[in-house]
């Protein structure tokens, strides 16, 4: 039978035919336990998008440190230590000045759309984490810094800058400074994308955030997304005071009550982990921007730990 | 802590599950079995990251290796063009020279031919079983559309091995 004039025909050579091709194809047997190291790895990222608070971040920072080093292949996957394991780089200068173009380009993006600075205080216990972050969703330039306090003072500090993509990677570097141990690590990793230009759409509508546009803002409040509860000040301004829910977690937003444009974030995690953060919106000056990006000096006596330890 | 080795037990028993089924359609799709391996990992990875949030996690999982699959051929052609730019081959986005030998390479060849949207149709419908309302619902568009790829689809394929000399696939 010719089956250039049967659908049926066709369908089934086509289903028979993608079978075999697939046939041995299969998933490698640490791809699931490799995908969760990432998760953590991007809990940064993440943190950005649905409002985690800094402990999170601290703990990607820790895998980042941790994990430099190693040296994973291409071909699974993830990521890539730096130095004497650094990844498969362009070699010729064709290569090179592509790249260059590519970053310059991003650059130019990134000039013309400052980004947003946020500075989060975890308040739900001891440790207390302080973090101020620097984010600009259009070029994904990030930088972030956090603080634990405990009881007895300041306990650690992380550092974390990541680089524009590049094609498939990122190149994140990460400083922690143990003070309750005198010790400090310094790692750096590329992590694998495909990192998207923009966070992907959730399953479900999620309530505005602080990273929302005012038209996100307006339209959460229209569709009952989100519900205006009150008004308030801050720091002289009159703000609306919204609230949404994302299951479990209680959001309040608070936003300029002229633009509203969002000047503050407070959120009530009550599942099993209980989560309390209040998240401040600041203009991304040059100012605020440092403190997102410039690490402490080590303190004289400190020995370096090794990131594998 | 229930809570966090829930999610974990949760997305074992979904990794175990599907991760197979995932990177396999990557590879359908995309038609390069290390990066299907990649995206199969970055879709486990981002599963992982939403659990909490996930309705149906399948059905996400297969989204996002779909986008995956367009991110990739984008890249691809992007880079192909600014490698021309330079002077230098491009390198062909998919490969399976050998199956060009046999009809039923033919065939395959002419799917991989397809435009994205109309390959990740064919492989989600005939590839992965899914009915047009699943297929509708991975790839966010409407049944409608997923009937009208599809037989444009067939309809170019039939084209493309018309001028194959392929009639019968049981020689294959």
């Amino acid at each position: 039978m010719n089956y250039l004039d049967d659908n049926d025909d066709l369908i089934d050579a086509l289903s028979a035919g993608i079978a075999e091709r697939m046939a041995d194809i299969h998933a490698p047997e640490d791809m699931a336990s490799e995908a969760r190291e990432i998760a953590r790895r991007r809990t940064t990222t993440r943190a950005l998008g649905v409002g985690l608070p800094a402990l999170a971040v601290v703990g990607a920072v820790g895998a980042l440190v941790v994990t430099s080093g190693s040296s994973r292949t291409a071909a699974t996957g993830a990521v890539h230590g730096v130095g004497p394991h650094a990844p498969a780089l362009p070699s010729t200068a064709q290569d090179v000045a592509y790249v260059v173009r590519r970053v310059r380009a991003r650059l130019a993006v990134a000039a013309s759309s400052r980004g947003v600075v946020l500075s989060t205080l975890n308040k739900t216990s001891y440790p207390v984490y302080r973090s101020v972050t620097y984010f600009n969703p259009r070029t994904q330039i990030f930088y972030q810094t956090d603080t634990a306090h405990t009881r007895r003072g300041r306990e650690l500090y992380a550092n974390v800058d990541a680089d524009i993509p590049v094609g498939n990677h990122m190149h994140f570097r990460g400083l922690t400074i143990n003070y309750s141990d005198h010790t400090w690590a310094q790692g750096e990793s590329v992590a694998s994308g495909p990192f998207q230009q923009h966070p992907a759409p959730a399953t479900r509508p999620l309530p505005p955030d602080a990273l929302s546009p005012p038209s996100a803002i307006e339209k959460a409040l229209s569709s009952h997304l989100a519900t205006q509860v009150g008004t308030t000040k801050i720091d002289g301004i009159p703000v609306l005071v919204l609230t949404g829910r994302a299951g479990q977690d209680h959001i309040t937003l608070y936003v300029d009550a002229q633009t509203y444009q969002p000047l503050r974030e407070t959120d009530d995690a009550r599942g099993k982990f209980h989560l309390d953060t209040v998240t401040n919106v600041l203009p991304a000056t040059a100012a605020n921007i440092a403190r997102a990006k410039t690490a402490p000096k080590i303190p004289p006596g400190y020995t370096r730990r090794s990131p594998t330890s | 802590l229930r809570r966090l080795r829930s999610r974990r037990a949760g997305f074992e028993e979904f990794a175990a599950a599907h991760g197979d089924s995932l990177v396999k359609l990557a590879f359908a799709v995309g038609g390069d079995r290390h990066r299907a391996e990649d995206v199969g990992q970055e879709v486990l990875a981002r599963v992982y990251q939403r659990w909490w949030g996930l309705d149906d996690p399948l059905a996400y999982a297969r989204r996002i290796v779909i986008n995956a699959t367009y991110d990739d051929r984008r890249r691809v052609i992007r880079e192909d063009r600014a490698m021309q730019e330079l002077g230098r081959q491009a390198v062909p986005a998919l490969q399976h020279p050998q199956e060009r030998l046999t009809d039923r390479g033919a065939l395959m060849a002419a799917l991989d031919d397809l435009p994205p949207r109309q390959r990740a149709v064919i492989v989600l419908r005939y590839g992965s079983g899914l009915s047009e309302a699943q297929t509708a619902a991975t790839l966010e568009i409407s049944i409608g559309t997923v009937k009208s790829q599809t037989a444009r689809a067939l309809a170019r394929m039939r084209e493309a091995l018309a001028s194959e000399p392929v009639t019968n696939l049981e020689t294959a």
